[in-house]
């Protein structure tokens, strides 16, 4: 089952690249939301029968496929496909411009193919393997389907994602590699069981700097995180949706499986490092949001922002820390698949996001479109009662009281920055919403209001919203789900 | 029982908000929502448990979905006790007396619906901080109450003036919530668990380190002065006098800045043994309860009067909590809490209908208006009688006990009560003061005699009436259901019956002496228009630096950060492209030169592997 759910999407996605323009847009945006939901489906059944597949691959270099979801794992790859299929949804009003919309949709699905497999990946080769697929689709997206204002700009953003990311893949796969010839064994739960017994400490060191440094570039952690933005500008709105709520994920899923959980001890010593600059991240990417001058630009340096509280909190390695780094990255995942889907929308619809260019109130003339960028924004800024206060408070609480063998002065400073942090995230998201929700500096009467987004584009949004609402309302649902599954990453 | 308490005003919020496009649909739903809300709460009162002395709020009897985060137990729980439920009750009725208001107030309002749906919301956060037996709940209710006045003051986004206001009030609250966040964490990560009970348990035992605990308490007083508008976090709430009417009566009288007093007194206990803590809060009311009260005698507008009055009466509210002995404090804070609420929502109505009369709410637009009709001179007298403190009415009664509970003993503990002391005597008679000023304007003003008698609905003339009532008697409502607020002695009895007809006095010799009239007009009244400067200084030592770093930051973000990858793609860029070359010319160097260069960099690759690995 879990195979089939890899499987799937791989092969839809390859019947639509091959299809091009042979199929018609209509038949590809449906091909790709029934693919992406029927692996939501697939997803959810694996992963409830906790169903596994075991088989070798390339016997010589030792390579299994090895699949099977728990409870980090699961919420990550079921997000992925529920955020895949939004996107997909978004091909149907927004033409993507640049290429045949069947090979776009074909890019998406492949991405989620190559996100599932690294999330359901229990074999630390096949992670490496599954974590390098995703970057190819991407690129397309990037340069074949980006701004099309900008060619130059386009191609340079494209090479320099995959140069970066694929930078930092390199040190992970050097880090996997070691990991894997000194412990005797690829297998991710037969590591994190034996956390790190038999390395010297040296070995455990070079390993979580390696890992740590290559999958901070995805994450992205400052100051690896100048791709992002960059990325996030070009690429088309189901691109960034992907990227945020996919691709990013990846990284963050991939510092509690590998660093965090197959060689504690060498993480602790990097840990400190890791925090300060989480902590960083959040007051650097607060601020740059205060002055950004592009909508689009703006909703990526949040990520940046974002992702640091998750850093500071697995960089504490207690359980609490873990918990809300976890519950921080689905949380995030949907909020900025919601921002990005509305603000995309709204960069397509005005040709440009310039936030200099007084805009029509959403609020006026598209109470719904308004209604979903407020909800990602208040989200997005922590407010109780949506997604991504949970995860965001806990990682201040999990750095107050780390684990034993962390500084505990160092942590707590970053505590109260990260707090400061999240008074920033409330002045550049109310920043936007003055802006662009009640229109600040638009006269009423100046020229058309503002209009509607595709009503396809609303029916994914509000989803997401739902989705934003729920997970804030119950937070137990969620936490249930991954407190069982915490075991094989931290000491308890 | 406290589930369906706070289920009832989400679930009145959620249907009001899918009907807002019907607005007097929503209204009615609002309304009614409400006013089931309204009958729970009275059979919530009948039937809730009195809770143990010295925890009022019944901590331990809380119910809730537990759930674990990682080391962190969630108890997520709501508790009852009568305390509790009193409070609940005072919040419910003015929630259902604003939302019938606003029915009136908003009739030809385009998104009347919104702004129902907002206030039950912002209803049901305030139920939960009152409610929540556990430190996270109160969080969630606290910030939620924060995102609601956001909406409620900018509700008329078409102006300049509420964006800016809504936008002001959000920052500066959240930024003083960083302290309220900062504070609950410590709490919570000391203890292990965010219950309530648990927390206080773990903070009061002998291994908790009383510095820490100070700490906590610090931060989390630091929040309580931003909601509750004390110094400096004061300019917010003038500003959010842009909002309608009926969302600042709610914001002033039951909610938002009463917030802190019902979450400091549920953590009394950890309070009470921090004493830098009750110190900053000290220091703050005593000066934020004199200053606001003199800037409420020489403001020109009398909303922004009113809303004065609510800094220095919520600064009178917190008094005992910073001051007070063991004894009385919960008692008198929450009482006077009950009694500011009710009388301040009478207030904020009765202007709310005189300003549509008269168009505005500038003092010298209001001058005789509240002879127009007799509803509104009863009101407007019988909310200003209860504010100046006369004795046995309730503003007076819970005014005493709080000079009362601060008053006992205070020569035992030291400098920063008796100041505290101090400042209310002096409170008491600039309240009476400007409360007399008040109803000499609206009231006595003008000499043209009023001939047209302005219409008043019959709801909003049986709301004002149902308050004015309330706002006279009420005190006889209080008995049991507070904890005890103490007594109040014959002798400070007859010396707060002095100041206040001291205070009359003074306020009468002013305005018929006409200095009120020139100080209003004069320059005092004009640095206090302008809310004292604070914006323009908060603008100075917190926007302006905060953008100027944030350039900064985003420069060095482009020009260094950014600088490394561009040139490593630069980089790789321009060996492919001398690789290319290199290729083409094909000459035996050029391939030795490539071989060597790639093993060169193999062997470093594997070199930096075989150091790590040994």
């Amino acid at each position: 089952m879990i195979g089939l759910a890899c499987v799937l999407p791989l092969l839809v996605g390859t019947v639509l690249l091959g299809g091009g323009t042979e199929l018609s847009g209509r038949t590809a945006t449906r091909a790709g939301v029934v693919g992406a939901l029927a692996t939501l489906v697939l997803l959810v059944i694996a992963w409830s029968t906790h169903a596994v597949v075991d088989v070798p691959w390339l016997p010589a270099l030792g390579l299994r496929i090895h699949l099977g979801l728990d409870g980090i794992s699961g919420p990550l790859a079921v997000l992925a496909a529920a955020v895949t299929a939004a996107a997909c949804l978004t091909t149907w009003g927004e033409r993507p411009r640049g290429g045949s919309r069947a090979t776009f949709v074909g890019c998406l699905l492949i991405t989620l193919a190559g996100a599932v497999a690294t999330f359901a990946a229990r074999d630390a080769l096949l992670f490496v393997v599954a974590f390098e697929l995703v970057l190819v689709p991407m690129w397309v997206l990037i340069t074949r389907f980006g701004d099309e204002r900008d060619p130059q700009a386009r191609r340079e953003a494209g090479a320099r994602f995959v140069l970066y990311t694929g930078f930092g893949s390199t040190l992970m796969l050097l880090g996997v590699l070691l990991l894997v010839s000194s412990a005797g064994t690829a297998d991710l739960r037969a590591l994190g069981a034996a956390r790190g017994d038999g390395l010297g400490t040296a070995t455990q060191v070079t390993i979580a700097v390696l890992l740590t440094l290559g999958l901070a570039v995805k994450v992205p952690v400052w100051p690896l995180h100048s791709w992002l933005p960059l990325a996030h500008t070009t690429a088309p709105t189901a691109g960034s949706m992907l990227l945020a709520a996919v691709l990013l994920k990846m990284g963050t899923y991939g510092l509690v499986r590998l660093p965090l959980a197959t060689v504690p001890d060498g993480f602790a010593t990097i840990a400190p490092v890791l925090a300060v600059c989480g902590t960083v991240g959040i007051i650097w990417g607060g601020l740059v949001c205060l002055v950004e001058r592009d909508l689009k630009r703006l909703i990526a340096w949040s990520s940046i922002a974002h992702m640091g509280f998750v850093a500071l909190a697995l960089a504490t390695g207690s359980d609490t820390g873990v918990a809300a780094a976890l519950y921080a990255n689905i949380a995030h995942g949907v909020i900025s698949a919601l921002l990005f889907l509305v603000v995309g929308g709204l960069k397509h619809q005005w040709g440009d996001d310039d936030l200099r260019t007084p805009r029509a109130a959403l609020r006026e003339g598209a109470p719904v479109t308004g209604l979903l960028l407020l909800v990602g924004l208040a989200a997005g800024l922590g407010l109780p009662g949506l997604a991504g206060f949970w995860g965001e408070f806990a990682a201040v609480i999990a750095a107050l009281s780390p684990a034993a063998d962390r500084p505990d002065l160092l942590f707590v400073c970053c505590a109260v920055v990260a707090a400061v942090g999240a008074a920033l995230a409330a002045a550049y998201s109310l920043r936007v919403a003055r802006l662009v929700w009640l229109g600040e500096g638009h006269s009423a009467d100046e020229d058309a209001p503002a209009a509607e987004l595709p009503r396809t584009n609303l029916l994914a949004g509000g989803l997401l919203a739902l989705a934003v609402l729920v997970l804030g309302v119950l937070p137990g649902l969620l936490l249930a789900v991954t407190d069982p599954a915490l075991v094989e990453v931290v000491t308890r | 029982m406290a589930w369906m308490l706070l289920a009832l005003p989400c679930l009145t919020a959620a249907l009001a908000f899918g009907l807002a496009r019907r607005g007097s649909l929503a209204a009615l739903v609002a309304v009614l929502g409400s006013a089931t809300t309204l009958v729970l709460s009275v059979v919530a009162l009948a039937g809730a448990p009195t809770g143990a002395r010295g925890a009022p709020f019944a901590e331990g009897q809380g119910s809730g979905p537990g759930s674990t985060l990682g080391g962190i137990d969630l108890t997520l729980q709501l508790s009852l006790s009568t305390t509790s439920a009193f409070l609940v009750l005072v919040v419910v009725l003015v929630t259902l007396l604003v939302q019938t208001y606003s029915a009136w107030y908003l009739a030809d309002d385009d998104r009347r619906g919104v702004f129902h749906a907002s206030i039950a919301l912002f209803a049901a956060a305030m139920l939960m901080v009152v409610l929540s037996a556990d430190l996270v709940l109160t969080v969630v209710g606290w910030e939620v109450m924060g995102w609601c006045s956001y909406l409620l003051i900018g509700h008329w986004s078409r102006r300049e003036a509420p964006r800016r206001a809504g936008h002001t009030a959000f920052i500066v609250t959240r930024i003083a919530d960083i302290g309220l966040l900062l504070g609950v964490s410590v709490l919570i990560a000391g203890a292990g668990t965010s219950g309530r009970a648990e927390v206080i348990e773990h903070w009061t035992s002998a291994a908790a380190d009383p510095g820490t605990r100070s700490v906590a308490l610090v931060l989390v007083v630091i929040g309580v002065l931003g909601k509750s508008a004390q110094l400096p976090f004061h300019d917010w709430l003038l500003d959010a006098m842009e909002g309608p009417t009926p969302a600042s009566a709610l914001i002033h009288a039951a909610t938002m800045v009463a917030a802190g007093t019902v979450v400091l007194a549920q953590l009394l206990p950890l309070l009470l043994r921090a004493e830098p803590a009750r110190a900053l809060l000290g220091l703050s009311v005593a000066a934020t309860m004199v200053l606001a009260a003199i800037c409420a005698l020489v403001e020109p507008d009398l909303k922004r009067l009113l809303a004065w009055s609510t800094i220095s009466q919520v600064g009178v509210m917190l008094a005992p909590l910073a001051a007070a002995g063991t004894g009385p404090t919960a008692g008198a804070a929450l009482g006077h809490l009950y009694g500011h609420a009710i009388f301040k929502a009478l207030l904020f109505l009765t202007i709310g209908w005189l300003a549509v009369t008269r168009g505005s709410t500038a003092a010298g637009a209001l001058v005789g208006s509240g002879r127009s009709h007799p509803v509104a001179l009863l009101a407007w007298a019988a909310g200003l009688v209860s504010l100046a403190g006369i004795p046995l009415v309730l503003g007076g009664l819970t005014k005493e006990h709080v000079i009362a509970a601060v008053g006992e003993d205070v020569g035992a503990r030291g400098l920063v009560a008796h100041l505290v002391l101090g400042s209310l005597l002096v409170t008491v008679v600039l309240t009476a003061a400007y409360a007399t000023r008040a109803l000499i304007v609206v009231v006595l003003g003008g000499e043209q005699r009023v001939r047209a008698r302005a219409v008043m609905p019959a709801a909003v003339s049986g709301i004002l009436v149902v308050l004015a009532v309330a706002s006279i008697v009420g005190g006889l409502a209080l008995g049991g259901r507070l904890p005890d607020a103490g007594h109040v002695p014959l002798g400070l009895f007859v010396l707060v019956l002095a100041l206040v007809l001291l205070g009359v006095a003074v306020g009468y010799a002013l305005s018929h002496l006409g200095v009120q009239q020139r100080l209003v007009d004069g320059r005092a009244g004009r640095a206090v228009g302008a809310g004292l400067g604070v914006g323009t200084l908060q603008h100075l030592v917190v926007v302006r630096p905060v953008t100027a770093l944030a350039r900064l930051v985003a420069f060095l973000d482009r020009e260094v950060i950014d600088t490394y990858v561009r040139a490593a793609a630069w980089g790789v860029l321009g060996a492919g492209d001398a690789g290319t070359t290199a290729h083409r010319r094909s000459r035996p160097a050029s391939g030795l030169a490539l071989l060597g260069g790639g093993l060169l960099a193999i062997a470093v690759i594997t070199a930096i592997v075989l150091v790590g690995a040994s």
